[in-house]
């Protein structure tokens, strides 16, 4: 006899029943607010033994629900660990699939043959399902929210977002107790919001003033560092500027591309909003705190300004080097190319700091967010998107 | 009894929605006092100078920005909106004016986004080849994207004016021979000033207010506009723009002052529409009388 119950993902199931004869009944427990329908399985069928299994399974929300619901019901509850059970590289559901039913069979062994005696049930949570959708996650890195409950509001800085988002998406995956929500905004809004309150994290892309850090006794969290490089359109011939020539583009006293070994055609000034940290560290590294002719337009984002240069041949502008794509051309500064490498060397100068900001100490569940980021997980997560770990 | 009630109810209602918009007022007031109270900083805020990092705040570059940016959209879209009006309402067989009434009511429930994002990747760089001149993000490029913003505005509001005054004239039109486009050109479109002149207003209010399709593709160069192919600032794109910096900053009040700013140009338009109502209704009624 065979029943699947709650299947959230229909073809896995059947390939983990397919290879696993001795299994009679599995539920799938989508939800673990359900445990009702644990105890109505159990009675119905006459379990002698449930076996929970899943990799999330030492999670404490988990283990409560299905402890409550085993609560009066003389029934055994093994546990198979499957902790050890890397998903990483396994593909597609099929190979998920074996990698699990592997796992579990190794395990089984262990366990008490008299529990094996009639009916055995597997649970299957949810978060196996989120977690075979997600593919590998380091456990390690993410044990310190076991057991945590809570939401964490971030704002602040554009350039921080994928690094925060993909960092909130696997806390939240481990742990769906914890609630992370990612914003924009800028790096002025990041202090304004985490100092008014309205946030837990204020993201900055420049260190905070004395004056901010004073009126909200803010503490600031630096984990990595990101280069800003000057743009072109992939079709200019300038390949490279030197430090002078980008400061008399921007403010306006080289107007041609000829001046500066290019075709003859107007240079098309692209700069950022007055909010953004990009600006800043461009502004004052590059351009020295130079003018910038007025006349130049303004986008409002990293990407906003790729779209502007990639769309505009005669265009020049600068990105966060962990935004540079094949859409644009990133500029050799003074023989200096714009590389992380030569950012973090320090041979390429036109460098920031990114920062998390907390109102006071942080606590137990916003530090450890900060841990993470700072830890080696965050560190590959800003790797990912171009920026240097300051950890390393 | 009940009547009374409701009379209550809504009369609180009423009053909430007016302390809640004094408040919004106040609040702008408050909030710019610090750039407003000392002559400096009035000066400093009316000059044509934007250069918050070496303390300049002028947003006299952005007012001009936000009329000369609504103008040249209403220009735009008053000969269109009159002209889709005049095809729905009379001289377009009913199919066709249904499929454009139709089309019209869809293009209300497009996001500005899209039209900003549409033009920034469609009509920036045909603008920019066309007239080699600036990177096509400018005073033109929003002002056609914004007309396509509030033509459905002012032709709904105009629309609707027209079809109440069709069918009062539609008799005596009939009864004279005149055919549909007689009936639209030589007396709907006459007697429709009162409602030309409100969309246009609406049409205006939309244009000022808008924030998105400025911020988009205008350019946002706090300059004041000398050409159609110049970058400008709105008042909302700027404060889109300063709301994100640093909030101990003096540039930071300065979008206050551009929201009290704005506040008194959607009030003076709302003034306006009331006016223009009032105006023309009394001056029908001397009409009725008369007759």
């Amino acid at each position: 006899m065979l029943h699947l119950f709650n299947i959230v993902n229909l073809a896995f199931m059947h390939d983990i029943v397919d290879r696993c004869f001795q299994i009679d009944f599995a539920i799938f427990i989508p939800d673990p607010d359900r445990p009702a329908h644990i105890q109505e399985m159990v009675k119905k069928n006459q379990a002698d033994s449930i076996i929970h299994s899943g990799p999330y399974f030492r999670r404490s929300c988990l283990m409560e629900a299905v402890a409550r619901a085993l609560k009066g019901i003389d029934v055994s509850a093994p546990q198979i660990n499957t902790a050890a059970y890397n998903m990483e590289n396994t593909g597609r559901i099929k190979t998920r699939a074996d990698a699990f039913v592997q796992c579990t069979n190794k395990q089984q062994h262990t366990i008490q043959e008299g529990m094996m005696k009639k009916v055995t049930f597997i649970t299957v949570f949810a978060a196996l399902c989120a977690f075979l959708a997600a593919g590998s996650i380091q456990a390690s890195e993410l044990d310190r929210f076991i057991g945590m409950k809570g939401k964490i509001d971030i704002a602040g800085g554009t350039a921080h977002i994928p690094v925060m988002n993909d960092a909130g998406k696997n806390i939240m995956k481990f742990n769906p107790d914890i609630r992370i929500t990612v914003a924009g905004g800028g790096s002025g809004v990041g202090v304004q919001k985490v100092g008014e309150g309205l946030v837990d994290i204020g993201n900055t892309g420049r260190a905070v003033s004395e004056a901010e850090k004073s009126k909200y006794g803010l503490v600031s969290f630096p984990f990595a560092i990101d280069g800003v490089a000057v743009v072109v359109n992939p079709k200019n011939q300038v390949k490279e500027l030197a430090t002078e020539q980008i400061q008399k583009i921007f403010s306006g006293q080289v107007v041609n591309w000829k001046d500066v070994g290019g075709a003859d055609a107007p240079i098309h000034l692209f700069t950022r909003d007055e909010a953004s940290g990009t600006r800043e560290v461009f502004w004052e590294k590059l351009l020295n705190k130079g003018d910038v002719a007025q006349s130049a337009n303004i986008v409002a984002s990293n990407g906003a300004m790729k779209v502007a240069v990639a769309g505009d041949p005669h265009a020049i502008g600068y990105l966060g080097i962990g935004h540079i794509s094949k859409d644009v051309k990133a500029i050799v500064i003074d023989k200096v190319e714009p590389l992380q490498e030569n950012a973090k060397s320090g041979v390429y100068r036109v460098t920031r700091n990114l920062y998390m900001n907390t109102k006071g100490q942080p606590t137990q569940l916003q530090q450890a967010f900060i841990d993470y980021i700072l830890g080696p997980d965050g560190a590959e997560i800003c790797k990912k998107y171009g920026y240097i770990p300051i950890s390393e | 009894m009940l009547e009374k009630w409701i009379e209550r109810v809504l009369f609180v209602s009423m009053l909430f929605c007016a302390l809640c918009i004094t408040a919004v007022f106040g609040f702008l007031v408050y909030f710019s006092c610090p750039l407003l109270s000392n002559a400096r900083g009035l000066a400093g805020i009316f000059s044509s100078v934007w250069k918050p990092f070496i303390g300049e705040f002028g947003i006299l570059p952005m007012l001009a920005g936000t009329f000369s940016l609504a103008f040249l959209a209403l220009v735009l879209a008053c000969p269109l909106a009159i002209g889709i009006t005049c095809f729905i309402q009379g001289l377009a067989p009913a199919r066709p004016a249904n499929a454009v009434r139709s089309l019209v009511y869809f293009m209300t429930s497009i996001p500005t986004v899209i039209y900003g994002f549409v033009a920034v990747f469609v009509l920036v760089p045909i603008i920019r080849d066309t007239f080699n001149r600036g990177a096509g993000f400018c005073l033109m490029t929003s002002a056609i994207t914004l007309s396509m913003l509030i033509i459905p505005t002012m032709v709904i509001t105009l629309e609707a004016d027209m079809r109440q005054r069709a069918e009062e004239v539609r008799l005596g039109a009939r009864s004279l021979g005149l055919t549909p486009a007689q009936e639209l050109l030589w007396i709907l479109l006459p007697c429709s000033g009162r409602g030309i002149v409100v969309a246009m207003v609406l049409g205006f209010g939309r244009a000022v207010g808008d924030t998105l399709v400025a911020l988009m593709v205008a350019g946002n160069a706090p300059v004041i506009p000398q050409s159609l192919l110049d970058s400008i600032r709105t008042l909302t794109a700027h404060i889109a723009l300063v709301v994100a910096t640093d909030s101990q900053d003096q540039a930071y009040y300065s979008i206050f002052a551009a929201g009290l700013l704005l506040f008194l140009i959607m009030a003076l338009l709302t003034v306006l529409i009331r006016t223009i109502g009032g105006r023309f209704g009394q001056r029908e009624k001397r009409h009725e009388r008369a007759s």
